[in-house]
């Protein structure tokens, strides 16, 4: 599969009559974009907010970042399977992106498990988030709605929303492309027979409420492993639908631009031979996580793979994936390096993760989500204040009466994410 | 009724609700420890862990509730489980050592209920209960 990301860089985002780019600048119509959704029932109101890197503006609770991405050619159409239901094979042709924007929905859900994205001071040194222009959706719940409803309602309004965006990028001249290839799995070995076959596997959460992700519009705990092409995800196959604990969370955006296969590309046909992505999920049950990583070792050894790489989403239950995954597929003869994050307590003393296995003797860290830090007051916040204390890495007294905030690291969007999107990791002592 | 598998809970929403062929143990704890050492005296009397103790992605000492999946039948000690169960205990005594459980607003505890009643179904959904 060959995949042309072609990438218009968008410098500034502005209110307009329309939504349209203009030299470099993205102008969104509020009322054009949230006419898109206001028709939802479950849905009370909305509004459309603008931040940009470097402005005092606090955006919270964040349920999700997304990138406006237009599918100029080849099949199917950006969040296959989910908008506007054309459930067509994606990650092949070409795509624009108006790169340098992202959409952020907005809006509680359940009082503790979205995040903070703050545009400057320290809180934005954790967050991929506060580099981008973000278009801020603002929505607000019908009352006595069920939190799994407005979730969907959410998630449904972002999609739509960022779509919408990502037309205006249709007939643009790309400022730069970038071809993104691999293929079938005995055509790409005999490509580079000298270097090492690698693969990845991407672990996706799918608890239950909150705690979803999709694939091509399939509910992901409902799968059983299964092989990817990388520039899948690039179109937007697989979907963020959960709050976890904000720091884990992988947004859409980070599975349109996963670092880690970006990264496997650029030592593709160098370094090493990128054979494909093979998901899986973090089931609750036992029997689940046994038949999954079952299903990942044998995979991995149909795809006849020296090693792979492997990530997990959020924390405890799917430290368990991450620990059986390893230890079926090194039991296959294939090397594994593990990435992820840890919760070693705040004096940072204590196990890191809730499982672990001898076989897991490579290990990359992205940090450490315990960290406490404060935050400073922002001029301006974009959702609300009120449920700081009970979110995840919030407790009492973590508002103070001037705007700052006082918290673990865990509050923050992405700010320990599995897929390295962060500056930070460990060190041994 | 053939009642095959058995929740562990401190869930009021989960007590409450009705499940085919699904037993019921109510703990009265207002945090996960009592759900987690409890279902350890029945995975000792032989019964087999089916759902993952930590499941839910939510730190044991910000997570109120907690319910836990197990086999109705008891057919011997397995190992594995019980070094899994004492590893989730070891794990919530680590956190609560650092930050003891907050008191949440009425709002927020029903939506912690909520959550873990959902992840329970899930689970029950994809393996023939519920």
């Amino acid at each position: 599969m060959r995949l042309e990301v072609g990438k218009i860089f968008i410098n500034d985002i502005r209110f307009g009559e329309s939504t349209h780019v203009e030299n470099g600048v993205l102008y969104v119509n509020e009322k054009e974009l949230i006419d898109l959704f206001i028709e939802d029932d479950r849905i009370k109101s909305a509004k459309i907010e603008l931040a940009k890197p470097g402005e005092s503006v606090r955006i919270t609770p964040v349920k999700d970042v997304l990138e406006p991405r237009v599918k100029v050619s080849g099949s199917g159409t950006n969040f296959p399977g989910v908008v506007g239901n054309k459930v067509k094979q994606v990650g092949e042709g070409r795509t624009h992106v108006l790169s340098g924007a992202a959409v952020v929905t907005v809006g509680k859900i359940v009082g503790f498990q979205e995040g903070i994205v703050d545009m400057s001071g320290i809180g934005a040194e954790y967050t991929p988030f506060s580099k981008t222009l973000n278009i801020c959706v603002v929505i607000e719940p019908e009352e006595g709605i069920e939190s799994h409803a407005y979730e969907a309602a959410a998630r449904e309004a972002g999609l739509i929303v960022t779509n919408f965006i990502g037309e205006a990028a249709r007939n643009l001249e790309p400022d730069e492309i970038e071809v993104f290839e691999t293929k079938g799995i005995i055509e790409q070995a005999k490509m580079y027979p000298d270097l090492p076959r690698i693969g990845y596997v991407c672990m996706l959460q799918s608890q239950g409420l909150l705690h979803d992700t999709y694939v091509y519009g399939v509910d992901a705990k409902k799968i059983i492993p299964t092989l990817m092409n990388p520039t899948e995800f690039m179109d937007g196959a697989v979907i963020s639908g959960n709050c976890v604990a904000s720091c884990d969370k992988i947004p859409t955006y980070l599975h349109q631009n996963d670092p880690i296969i970006e990264e496997l590309f650029e030592k593709h046909g160098k370094e090493l031979n990128f054979m494909g992505v093979i998901i899986t999920n973090e089931n609750v049950f036992l029997a689940d996580k046994e038949r999954c990583s079952d299903g990942v070792a044998k995979l991995a050894r149909l795809m006849d793979l020296d090693g792979v790489l492997i990530t997990e989403e959020g924390y405890g239950n799917p430290d368990t994936d991450l620990m059986m995954n390893c230890k079926k597929v090194e039991q296959n003869g294939i090397k594994t390096v593990l990435v992820t994050d840890e919760f070693p307590g705040r004096d940072g003393k204590s196990e890191s993760l809730a499982d672990a296995v001898k076989e897991a003797d490579a290990l990359v860290s992205c940090g450490q989500g315990n960290i406490v830090i404060t935050m400073p007051p922002m001029d301006k916040v974009i959702g609300t204040l009120e449920d700081i204390e009970t979110m995840i890495g919030g407790y009492d007294g973590s508002l103070k009466e001037d705007g700052s905030i006082e918290a673990e690291i865990q509050i923050i969007i992405s700010a320990t994410s599995a897929f390295g999107c962060n500056k930070l990791t460990a060190r041994m002592h | 009724m053939r009642v095959e598998m058995t929740i562990i809970t401190n869930n009021p929403l989960v007590n409450q609700a009705r499940y085919k062929n699904v037993a019921k143990v109510f703990v009265e704890t207002g945090n996960i420890q009592g759900v987690l050492l409890r279902t350890r005296d029945f995975i000792h009397k032989g019964h087999k862990l089916l759902s993952h103790p930590l499941s839910g992605s939510l730190k044991p000492n910000e997570n109120p509730y907690k319910s836990i999946i197990i086999s109705s039948n008891a057919d011997g000690l397995e190992f594995d489980h019980l070094i899994m169960i004492e590893k989730g205990i070891e794990t919530t005594e680590k956190f609560f050592r650092g930050k003891e459980l907050p008191k949440y607003k009425p709002a927020t505890d029903h939506d912690f209920m909520v959550i873990d009643k959902s992840i329970v179904e899930s689970g029950l959904k994809n393996n023939g209960g519920a």
